[in-house]
């Protein structure tokens, strides 16, 4: 049974944009839904459901180990009866040691990739960090091997994700073998709002005509989730002291990094960046529009 | 037939711990030795299937029935726990000891309290005044650390990972003494001035280590002083909010966050029933503490402060 559909994207991606647009669009209801509500499938990285599933807590067990028990995870919560399965998706589309993807293709119904210009995720991402350190954002971006929740020396309230490079991540999902693969600009989604939603809607045979969709672009627009952070926080934040729903603009970077940090963004992705329509064949940052 | 019989005679262990003396053919270097060879629960080696036909709830590595329970870590052992009185323990080759205690004295020593029918909490247990105190969470909510630095403040250490609840002879509902071990990953550690090198880890493959407390520690059941339930907060303070009865029973019966309940052992009725009345006498706080810049000192003070209130 094929049952999943996996949200995937780096973050500060738009990822949690589309999952309160998807909560709105599933409940269809008279008002906004909470943003500390979004029941859309939770996180595939997240610990408690994989330690109910397993009967003990996967505290003891090395990132390895769990990884192998991931896998096995995703094809056990396919097989369960109800409804399509919405997982939001922080890792690269991985292979585990034994080449068998992390993600099965074998219940995945399809695949919503989320990818914005990595200048912007650059300030996004360290802005979300706590630290608006750009220049470590971007050497993390650029680290092959780059993971959140891996440092062995802690515990982490989510399961470790290993993400790659932001380029890695992005070839990883566009280029899943076995998948149907939508893949959404965040700028598209900014300015080509209902064309770009109404396409994902489809794509993913997700339920609703353009007023119900329209409706749950309404509800879920930035400055609705912004004021509703404001008024009561948002559990997804990472920091007490830093916003998540925080500019949600395209082209920040240009007010926000030098040309030395935009330089070395290009160098490192810019071959996925033409390909994605965020540098242009002579090597030029594309504006929003393009 | 679930267990095979093991060849060999085997030289038993005798052992204390949350209330129970335990005859184990196991090593279990964590645990209280006892004196006498009088057992409520015996360990032991033997052949484990991969499953158990009869179960009423199975998940991705369990399986439960009344008065059984089958847990599989992968690479490491196979474990069944039988009638509240024995676990049958398949080393997977390879595997040490070590790597088997932690899953031997977590979850399958929990289940087999499930099945002699204690109310069993994932928490942490200190005294104060002739009285138990238990920090109630999920995994990494900060309980051992906190029964820690309560230690260090003097305090002595009652009980990590399992908040065992036991009524006595006349029906008093006592938390029962655990061992004198707490396991703690290096971060919290460094917080607590230990030098993590030192000690020994919990598992070969994993950086958490287990701290020997070698005074402070209170061996006897104690009644029910206080529980509060470790939560994160949405702010940079730490906030503690009282529960009405209702509440703290509503909260105590989230299985991912507090409980360890298997539905399929088969125990809701008599389960419901004890913690009802705990949540009836006891005051339940519900602390909040920040997601980052967690201040240990700072919670430590809060908390210690509403114990006189």
């Amino acid at each position: 049974m094929k049952k999943i559909v996996w949200l995937a994207s780096y973050p500060k991606s738009g990822n949690t944009w589309f999952r309160a647009f998807l909560a709105n669009l599933l409940r269809n209801s008279d008002k906004p839904v909470d943003i500390n509500e979004l029941d859309t499938g939770g996180i595939a990285s997240a610990r408690i459901p994989l330690d109910l599933q397993l009967g003990y807590d996967s505290a003891n067990l090395t990132h390895e180990e769990i990884d192998r028990l991931r896998r096995e995870y995703y094809l056990r919560r396919a097989s369960e009866d109800g409804a399509t399965l919405f997982l939001k998706v922080h890792d690269a589309h991985i292979l585990l040691n034994n080449g068998l993807p992390l993600f099965p293709p074998e219940v995945s119904h399809a695949v919503l990739y989320f990818v914005r210009n990595p200048l912007d995720v650059c300030v996004s991402f360290a802005h979300h960090s706590g630290r608006a350190d750009f220049d470590r954002t971007l050497v993390a971006m650029g680290k092959p091997n780059y993971a959140v929740a891996g440092n062995r020396g802690r515990f982490h309230d989510q399961l470790r994700q290993r993400m790659l490079s932001w380029s890695g991540h992005v070839r990883s999902w566009a280029d899943a073998p076995g998948h149907r693969v939508h893949v959404m600009r965040y700028e598209d989604m900014k300015l080509k709002t209902e064309e770009t939603f109404t396409e994902a809607v489809r794509f993913a045979d997700l339920p609703g005509g353009t007023e119900r969709i329209n409706k749950a672009i309404r509800f879920s627009r930035f400055e609705e989730l912004r004021g509703q952070e404001q008024k009561a926080g948002f559990r997804e934040r990472v920091h007490a002291d830093s916003q998540f729903f925080r500019k949600g603009k395209i082209g920040s970077w240009r007010e926000e990094l030098s040309v030395e940090q935009v330089e070395q963004i290009v160098r490192d992705h810019g071959e996925v960046m033409k390909r994605f329509g965020y540098l242009s064949e002579n090597g030029n940052v594309c504006s929003a529009e393009s | 037939m679930d267990v095979a019989p093991s060849s060999g005679r085997p030289i038993w262990l005798y052992y204390k711990a949350f209330g129970l003396s335990i005859r184990s053919c196991f090593a279990l270097p964590e645990l209280l030795e006892a004196d006498n060879l009088d057992f409520d629960v015996e360990i032991q080696f033997g052949a484990v299937k991969l499953t158990l036909p009869q179960a009423d709830d199975a998940g991705l590595r369990y399986f439960a029935a009344p008065g059984k329970l089958l847990l599989i870590v992968d690479g490491v052992a196979r474990f069944l726990v039988l009638e509240g009185d024995k676990i049958v323990v398949e080393r997977i080759p390879g595997a040490s000891q070590s790597d088997i205690r932690p899953f031997l004295l977590g979850p399958a020593l929990g289940g087999l309290m499930q099945q002699r029918e204690d109310l069993l909490f994932r928490g942490s247990v200190i005294e104060r005044e002739g009285k138990a105190i238990a920090f109630l969470g999920p995994s990494g909510s900060g309980k051992s650390t906190l029964a820690m630095a309560f230690h260090q403040r003097g305090y002595r250490f009652v009980a990590d990972e399992h908040c065992v609840v036991r009524p006595d002879g006349v029906g008093t509902r006592l938390i029962q003494a655990g061992s004198p071990h707490i396991s703690l990953w290096p971060d919290s550690l460094r917080k607590l001035s230990f030098a993590v090198e030192d000690l020994p880890r919990v598992r070969r493959k994993l950086q958490k280590r287990v701290v020997s407390l070698k005074e402070g520690f209170n061996s006897s059941p104690l009644p029910i002083g206080r529980i509060y339930l470790l939560r994160p907060g949405l702010t940079n303070r730490v906030e503690l909010n009282p529960l009405s009865a209702n509440a703290a029973y509503a909260a105590l019966e989230n299985r991912a966050q507090f409980s360890l309940v298997l539905d399929g052992l088969g125990l809701a009725p008599s389960y419901r029933q004890m913690m009802m009345v705990v949540t009836m006498h006891t005051p339940v706080k519900a602390v909040h503490r920040p997601r980052r810049k967690f201040n240990l000192e700072d919670m430590v003070s809060v908390i210690e402060a509403d114990f006189s209130l």
